[in-house]
């Protein structure tokens, strides 16, 4: 009886993980990536190497007040 | 029922004479009392005294307490206005569908953690995970995601051969996009108060249905529903009243476009306040809404009620 429910609760709770957590990772993917490849089609699901850069997270460092309150 | 209140209070009445309270307790009590009633006066009973104010005055950007004329005549026009009637609508739906949705998502989740032997906890962690994603930040993934050009929603639709829809400029779609990604961000809401709720009942019920020969259906509707009820109708009402508020998600997917399809309330009230500085008309929406919550409110206390009594 138990044995039958926990095989679609296990599909459920795949489904349900996948679609609370890709979202997240594309974000992330995207904070990594060159300007260049986010707008190349087709999107590919993992970050190639040559696209990898941290050119963004310094800009935020540099151009925005993130580590400053009150922002100036 | 009656009998318990009588009692209990008598109680209380009998532990305070002892200590000796009575004396100077009008002083006490201010004492006590008093930083915390200016606290939420301040912060909560000013603002909207200010608010009703507004929306029967002026509709300029002076808000002033006393003074001035008083006019019906910004609910004159709103209640004349196609935009409001459309909104609040809209609102109303926007509000049923991601409480409903949420509710049902969160519910799922939480029974299929349950029915496993082991690793519900990592589930439920990675599942709460977009209950700690600001919403602006979410709608703002979303938008990308759901890009009609660039988007990886559409091109894992374009490869599986399904249509690929303009998903925000679409005005019939719109909403619903909006609503799914309301959902995504609420659901975890619903899952930890369900996962909590389901912890709550007693094993005992389900060893006992299963030796009656209940089935899973069974056991889920006359055990497990009832059961979560107290949780799950709170639940449900912190959500709408949270949900019929919401203005980040859509003011950042759509922006109330395309051509008003996804215009909620919230976002009239900002667009009349602070782009046409209608601040009386925007007040008097304002006002309108906080009726609608409060009814919400009322409902749901006289609901709770009788299904106590």
């Amino acid at each position: 009886m138990k044995r039958f429910r926990r095989l679609p609760a296990l599909l459920v709770l795949l489904v349900l993980t996948f679609s609370s957590l890709f979202p997240i990772y594309w974000m992330a993917k995207t904070s990594f990536a060159t300007q260049s490849s986010i707008f190349r089609r087709p999107p590919t699901l993992l970050l190639r190497p040559v696209d990898f850069t941290l050119s963004n997270y310094q800009k935020v460092l540099e151009q925005s007040p993130v580590a400053l309150w009150p922002p100036a | 029922m009656s009998q318990t209140k009588t009692n209990s209070l008598a109680t209380i009445e009998a532990s305070r004479r002892p200590l000796g309270l009575r004396l100077g307790s009008t002083v006490q009590v201010a004492v006590l009392l008093g930083p915390a009633v200016i606290l939420v006066g301040a912060i909560f009973v000013y603002p909207i005294i200010l608010a009703v104010r507004m929306s029967v005055g002026e509709s300029g950007i002076s808000a002033q307490l006393w003074g001035g004329s008083v006019s019906l005549s910004n609910f004159e026009r709103l209640l004349g206005s196609n935009q409001f009637w459309n909104s609040l609508l809209r609102t109303l739906a926007y509000t049923a569908l991601v409480t409903g949705f949420s509710f049902a998502v969160g519910l799922l989740g939480a029974v299929s953690i349950q029915a496993l032997k082991w690793g519900g906890g990592a589930f439920r962690t990675a599942m709460a995970l977009p209950w700690v994603i600001p919403p602006a930040i979410a709608a703002m993934v979303w938008r990308w995601i759901a890009d009609a050009q660039f988007g990886v929603l559409n091109e894992a639709l374009f490869i599986a051969g399904l249509p690929t829809p303009n998903w925000l400029l679409d005005s019939q779609l719109a909403l619903l996009t909006v609503v799914v990604v309301a959902v995504w961000s609420e659901a975890p809401f619903f899952l930890i108060m369900c996962s909590a709720g389901l912890q709550m009942i007693s094993k005992s019920l389900y060893e006992a249905a299963m030796l009656d020969g209940a089935t899973g259906l069974q056991q889920f509707r006359y055990i497990t529903l009832p059961g979560l009820r107290p949780i799950a109708s709170v639940a449900i009402v912190l959500s709408a009243l949270m949900s019929i508020r919401h203005y980040d998600i859509p003011a950042v997917l759509t922006g109330g476009g395309p051509n008003g399809a996804t215009e909620t309330l919230a976002l009239l009230i900002y667009r009349n306040a602070f782009q046409y500085f209608r601040v009386g008309y925007a007040s008097a929406i304002g006002v309108v809404s906080l009726i609608i919550s409060v009814a919400i409110v009322l409902l749901f206390l006289r609901q709770s009620n009788s299904s106590r009594a």
